[in-house]
């Protein structure tokens, strides 16, 4: 068989194996399509709207950009610092300038070993063993220190389930942190001076929304209390 | 004086474009009475994927129209072969992706201008292990009727290449007269 044989055959096959297309189908449905040419989008349909748009995004950007500025230059000023206690798992603490900021700790699940994280500045000596032994017995404790005027104060949150707000179980919350404070000389943060809050925030609220009940102690002097 | 005289001009343009836009809607959908279901059929036979196919012939139809007047473009129907050919092969999603939206826009969906495709499985055997050059260039030839000159251009690649490309095709091909 010649090449020209040949290729009229493959013709005649290709036909017969080509499928079928409806031609006004085709052709309807590209006379829709080229009917919106330019498709427009809201880029094209709503310019104004979206120069609009742009200039709030900006205005959002910079607000939030100038807020953070405002925040940073403020806490730079204060001379606090804030210890995390918890069960969960946390990252390092970031230091900023002028702030004391200890990290959270790890409870570790190898070998039962207890890791402590730490940025390296502690509120005392001894405070990985307090906040160690709060977390042992189930306490969520935060702790860092407060400027009040020429007076610093040692504040301790403490996060407890709407269960254990009875008057009873908080005399006993305010015991035990006061009985750790003495025995790791938590004093030593704010020359005695420390104030514990009880607070129910449940999670993802703030915790200082949800403080119920407060009370000061003179570490230095034993034990003294005060209302809230 | 400057504004108004603006204003006359874009006013004595306008019956101009909306003429200029007429003829090449006209022009156009002689274009697509003539080539559009060879194109479909054609692509059909080199991506062996019809959905894709048609897709791809509507993609290049519709960047036709939109460079219609675009001096570049010497022999409208190799270019719109070539782009066909071209977003058939490795722009499956992107044209699927395009497609889709456009659907939405012009609130059209699932209507397929592809009617029936019930191929030989022997010769799509033969067609599938093919180079989708052979592919592409045989089915230039055989089934939209393009000569060797007119598939190079279509291909981009010489006349000589295309004549490879057919030779080695029909050879794979040949076989199938024994199923015939």
């Amino acid at each position: 068989m010649d090449t020209r044989t040949e290729d009229e055959r493959l013709k005649q096959i290709y036909q017969r194996n080509a499928p079928v297309v409806n031609d006004d189908t085709f052709a309807r449905h590209l006379e829709e399509v080229t009917k919106c040419e330019h498709p427009k989008t809201f880029r094209t349909a709503h310019p104004k709207r979206r120069a609009a748009l742009a200039a709030l995004a900006a205005v959002v950007v910079l607000g939030l950009i100038g807020f953070g500025i405002a925040e940073l230059v403020t806490s730079s000023g204060r001379d606090d610092a804030v210890v995390v206690i918890t069960d969960d798992p946390m990252s390092p603490g970031v230091t900023s300038a002028g702030t004391e900021t200890t990290a959270g700790v790890t409870d570790s699940t190898i070998a039962n070993e207890w890791t402590a994280t730490t940025t390296g500045t502690t509120l005392f000596p001894q405070e990985h063993s307090f906040m160690r032994e709060a977390s042992d017995d189930g306490y969520n404790v935060f702790m860092f220190t407060k400027q009040e005027g020429d007076t610093k104060v040692l504040m301790v949150w403490v996060i407890l389930d709407s269960e254990e707000t009875t008057h009873e179980a908080t005399d006993a919350v305010f015991d035990y942190m006061v009985a750790l404070a003495e025995k790791y000389d938590a004093a030593e943060a704010a020359g005695g001076r420390m104030r514990v809050e009880l607070s129910d925030a449940p999670p993802g609220e703030l915790i200082k929304d949800y403080i119920f009940e407060s009370r000061d102690f003179d570490l230095s002097e034993t034990t003294t209390q005060t209302a809230p | 004086m400057r504004e108004v005289n603006a204003i006359e001009t874009r006013e004595q343009r306008s019956p101009r474009r909306a003429a200029d836009r007429e003829l090449r809607s006209a022009e156009f959908d002689d274009l697509v009475y003539a080539h559009g279901s060879a194109l479909v059929r054609s692509l059909t036979l080199i991506t062996l994927d019809p959905g894709l196919a048609e897709d791809a012939a509507q993609e290049a139809f519709l960047k036709l129209y939109l460079h219609w007047n675009d001096p570049a473009i010497i022999d409208r129907v190799a270019w719109l072969y070539r782009v066909a050919i071209n977003r058939s092969k490795d722009y499956r999603r992107a044209i699927r992706r395009t497609i889709q939206l456009r659907d939405r826009l012009t609130a059209r969906a699932d209507r397929r201008a592809l009617e029936s495709w019930d191929p030989n499985p022997r010769f799509i055997d033969l067609l599938r292990p093919l180079p989708k050059r052979q592919r592409t260039a045989a089915a230039l030839f055989y089934l939209a009727g393009f000569s060797t000159q007119e598939i190079a251009r279509a291909m981009d690649i010489s006349e000589g290449a295309v004549g490879s490309h057919l030779h080695k095709a029909r050879q794979a091909l040949r076989s199938i007269w024994e199923d015939e």
